[in-house]
């Protein structure tokens, strides 16, 4: 599964390019097991252990894609790439929840379980960020698009720029009024 | 919410404006689309101007709380057994060997991070070194691979123990036991040291203490791997402990073995000041306060230059021996020089090549070592501007230059040779696929083996440089021309002058041919020529090639005084080789002035001995009295700086009793004879190495004293003279002359001949100074008085 041609993805992305939706969903499925396998591997719980988005992606775009891979191939993998760190986040975050609610975990150190309160609510904050964001992106594309690349994929201003085809300008405006309107949205 | 495309842009033209406008166009909204949407507005505006970041936060918790069941069980011929730990480096787990070969528990370490395939073939090599560690205080490194997913581990000893701490705590260990577990730390890291492995992040978690008392050092080398040695990682991933991390590891600077004693230094100081179980702890008194501040000393140059020298001093302590002064030695100004210029390729070439010169200072003439100093100096500033190979280059070598510092080998036959092989060989293996690298290594390593007079090594390693090095950039073509540089050096040196001059040649033909303007190089090129010529006796171009250098002078800026210095020096050589004697008379005055201002001052080994060389043009020429008056300068200066051992002080009383016999100063002369004569006697335990002092000595005891004992010494000198196949014809026929004239005084009928025909050789020999000749004719006129 993890080992896909280069060649292959290539031709899925090409598919993609010209309108082909099966295309686009293989690519985003392989692309969401790839960034699994390597947060799985590498994020553990300890402080300091944690890898980046930026690693993440870094990481995963080499693999998928190899060093080799052209500007173009790049530019339509970061998006995906934040796109499925987002997912995995949110998967994750959507099963404690789930556990949590479940309330059969007994709790006996007052440090840990004030942890896990912390965590409880960072998991629904998460959630919350989530759902404001596909609300967002009902209504602008590309201001949601701009939030994940920099908070789930880690990319710098110009790799965005250069991603969603406009000017560092235009990012550094959309991350301000999108950030603004999250920051309402789950306020509410 | 439809509103919200409407929101957004209301929001996006509210940013652009200033206050008042703002309020306005505030207001404007209002009317346009009622309170609530104004009220949102408000809000949105109010997020805006609040600087925290919720997002980053959320995501930030997210990653670190993720938790997927997707650890691997089983890695490699290991089972995983249970978590034992995590870090900035990844995570440990015990581990057990699953196919049953024999029992045997690990710590298995999975490495945080994925490797790009270069980095997975660096850190396989890494593996590959860090395997070779083998010392009783050291876990070894037993295996390690890849996951499936790409993700490297190792697996290692698996060390029951205390970490040090602990054992402090719970062992009360008197000073002394501790200080002896201390003692074992550091011929642990001096181990790993040698090998070219630095720890990086000592700490006391890192050292366990088993329950035979004796301690094992964990995680060697092994932050290396982590971080990759490829220096993408920004000082932020770097993994360290700050609170036991060097200066210079901290502000990102590059790490070396210095880095580690630096952290042994607090570690000393911690292990001696813990508090055990009885809330004892071990005072430091001021000669171990000396000790842990000599170790962390902020500036690398200053500590110990190795952990065996830390551990000599500790030892030294332990039995009331006085430690080693930390004094201004040339060694501690050779490192400071070090630090000073450590940047790039350069220094860590020079440090090979001036530690190869400490070491092996005996073997090497001193103005030679001098000399190779300079060009180790020049061939570095070269290299600098190489800053896309230096990092490689530099890491590689910073690492054997922590072992080839002599410091570590005081007392000891060192090893650096067969460091510098191991090097070689190293990256003929590992940089197979990097051939611009491997390239500018070879040249180093060319370089270094070249300081240590390995020169067969050094052209072989050069010549597979060169060859490694072709296209038609400007930037190749000076590089090659550089590499072909070196050749000539190389070769000059070991005596090859013909290949010298070619090489030179071919070098100044491909600068020509790319226009390269630069002088330095030039100069360089020039000079290596120029001596190359002398020897070839091909003394006039070599003196044309001289003056191209004086006249390049003018543009090397802030090297010009060092350069004149030895350009005059040589050339006052090549007029003496050309019989313009008057000329070199000048020309040595001249370059002994050079040295004056280019050191300073006059105590320095440098200007004395091209004054000695001045008073000896002063002595051929036939000014013996002038000769003797600088000889005499010349030897009290070199008494304060030599010790009565030295070979140089030899050659300098030498000289001066053949200036005093000269003027008929018999008395005065022997004493010198003496001395030096009895110097040699006692270094060497034969005459090889002083022929003529032994034959002005023959000389004196013909003039002066035991006549047949005379005789003897004279035979002898002749002997040793036409053995030596390297000095030109005119000394043998000096010697023969002298035992002739000998002979001829004892009566001995035949001998007159052999006066003449010595005397006619002489006198006929372009080489041979005017004062030089009345000497000889002087000389013989003893033997025709007779018959």
């Amino acid at each position: 599964m993890l080992a896909s041609p280069p060649q292959q993805i290539t031709q899925l992305l090409r598919a993609w390019e010209a309108g082909d939706g099966v295309a686009r969903e293989s690519v985003v499925n392989l692309v969401y097991d790839h960034v699994r396998a390597i947060a799985a591997c590498s994020l553990r719980h300890a402080p300091g252990a944690t890898l980046t988005p930026t690693e993440i992606a870094h990481e995963a775009l080499l693999r998928i894609l190899g060093a080799e891979a052209g500007w173009q191939d790049r530019r339509h993998f970061f998006h995906v790439i934040a796109q499925a760190t987002r997912q995995i986040l949110v998967d994750a975050a959507r099963r404690r929840h789930a556990d949590k609610r479940g309330g059969a975990v007994e709790r006996i150190d007052i440090a840990e379980a004030a942890e896990q309160i912390a965590s409880a609510d960072s998991d629904a904050q998460l959630l919350r960020i989530d759902a404001a964001l596909a609300e967002l992106g009902r209504s602008d594309q590309r201001r949601a698009r701009t939030i994940e690349l920099v908070y789930f994929g880690g990319y710098s201003r110009a790799e965005i720029a250069a991603t969603l085809d406009v000017s560092e300008g235009t990012v550094d405006r959309d991350l301000r009024l999108a950030r603004a309107w999250l920051k309402v949205a789950i306020e509410a | 919410m439809a509103a919200d495309a409407v929101a957004l842009a209301a929001l996006d033209e509210l940013l652009l404006l200033g206050a008042p406008e703002r309020a306005a166009a505030l207001q404007r909204w209002r009317r346009e689309q009622g309170d609530e949407f104004h009220e949102f507005l408000l809000r949105l505006l109010a997020a805006d101007s609040d600087a925290s970041d919720p997002l980053a936060v959320v995501v930030g918790d997210a990653m670190r709380t993720l938790d997927l069941p997707a650890q691997p069980l089983q890695l490699g011929a290991y089972r995983l057994l249970q978590e034992i730990g995590s870090g900035g480096m990844g995570t440990v787990f015990l581990a057990e060997r699953s196919d049953g070969a024999y029992a045997q528990q690990v710590a298995i370490k999975l490495l945080r991070g994925f490797p790009t395939r270069d980095g997975m073939r660096r850190l396989r090599q890494e593996r590959q070194i860090l395997a070779t560690l083998d010392h009783p205080c050291i876990a070894r490194l037993l295996d390690g691979g890849e996951t499936p997913a790409g993700q490297p581990w190792l697996a290692l000893e698996y060390v029951a123990g205390l970490p040090l701490g602990e054992w402090v705590a719970q062992h009360s260990p008197s000073r002394g036991q501790r200080l002896q577990l201390f003692e074992h730390v550091l011929a642990a890291v001096q181990h790993a040291h040698q090998r070219l492995v630095v720890h990086r992040d000592l700490k006391p978690a890192n050292i366990l203490v088993r329950s035979d008392g004796m301690p094992r050092l964990l995680d060697f080398g092994i932050a290396k791997l982590v971080e990759g040695d490829d220096g993408t990682r920004d000082t932020s991933t770097r993994v360290m402990t700050p609170a036991w991390a060097s200066p210079e590891q901290q502000a990102g600077r590059p790490i070396t073995t210095a880095s580690d004693i630096y952290t042994l230094g607090l570690l000393l100081r911690d292990l001696l000041l813990g508090a055990d179980a009885r809330g004892g702890t071990t005072a430091l008194d001021a000669e171990l306060r000396g000790v842990v501040a000599r170790a962390t000393a902020t500036d690398p140059a200053l500590r110990y230059a190795s952990a065996e020298a830390f551990a000599e001093d500790l030892a030294r302590y332990r039995s009331g021996r006085p430690l080693r002064a930390s004094a201004d030695t040339p060694l501690y100004r050779l490192r400071k020089f070090l630090h000073r210029h450590r940047l790039g390729v350069a220094m860590a070439a020079a440090a090979l090549v001036l530690a190869g010169m400490f070491v092996w200072r005996l073997d090497a003439e001193r103005r030679r070592a001098v000399v190779a100093e300079a060009n180790a100096a020049n061939a570095l500033a070269q290299a600098r501007r190489e800053s896309a190979r230096a990092v490689a280059v530099n890491d590689f070598l910073v690492s054997l230059f922590g072992q080839a510092d002599p410091a570590n080998n005081r007392g000891a036959k060192p090893d650096a040779r067969t460091l510098l092989e191991q090097g070689a060989a190293r990256i003929e293996t590992e940089l197979k696929d990097q051939p611009e690298i491997r390239a500018a290594l070879q040249q180093t390593l060319a370089l270094a083996m070249r300081g240590l007079g390995e020169h067969e090594r050094a052209e072989h390693l050069i010549q597979a440089s060169i060859a490694a090095t072709s296209g038609d950039s400007f930037d190749i073509g000076r590089l090659r021309a550089d590499r072909i540089a070196l050749l000539a050096s190389i070769r000059a040196r070991s005596g090859n002058r013909s290949g010298a001059l070619e090489a030179a040649d071919q070098a100044l033909v491909l600068l020509d041919r790319i226009g390269d303007e630069d002088a330095e190089r030039r100069v360089e090129l020039e000079n290596t020529r120029a001596m190359a010529l002398k020897w070839l006796d091909r003394t006039d171009e070599a003196a044309l090639a001289l003056e191209r250098v004086l006249a390049l002078l003018p543009r090397l800026g802030s090297r010009e005084a060092e350069h004149r210095a030895y350009a005059t020096d040589n050339l006052a050589h090549v007029r003496e080789a050309q019989g313009r004697w008057d000329d070199a008379q000048q020309t040595a005055f001249a370059a002994a002035a050079a040295f004056r201002a280019l050191r300073g001052n006059d105590s320095h080994p440098e200007p004395q001995a091209v004054s000695a060389y001045a008073a000896s043009l002063l002595l051929m020429r036939g000014e013996a009295a002038a000769a003797r008056g600088l000889y005499e300068k010349v030897l009290s200066e070199q008494r304060k700086l030599f010790e009565a051992s030295d070979r140089r002080l030899t050659n300098t009383e030498t000289g001066l009793a053949r200036s005093l016999l000269r003027l008929g100063d018999a008395a005065a002369a022997k004493p010198l004879l003496d001395t030096a004569l009895a110097r040699c006697e006692k270094s060497f335990g034969d005459h090889v190495r002083c022929p003529l002092t032994l034959q002005i000595m023959g000389e004196w005891n013909n003039a002066y004293g035991d006549r047949a004992l005379a005789l003897t010494q004279l035979a002898e000198a002749v002997a040793l003279r036409e053995d030596d196949k390297e000095i030109p014809e005119r000394s043998r026929w000096s010697a023969r002359l002298a035992l002739a004239v000998a002979e001829c005084r004892g009566g001995e009928k035949a001998a007159a001949k052999s006066v003449a025909t010595a005397l006619a050789a002489l006198l006929a020999d372009m080489h041979v100074a005017p004062g030089d000749k009345r000497h000889f004719e002087h000389q013989a006129q003893a033997c025709s008085d007779r018959h």
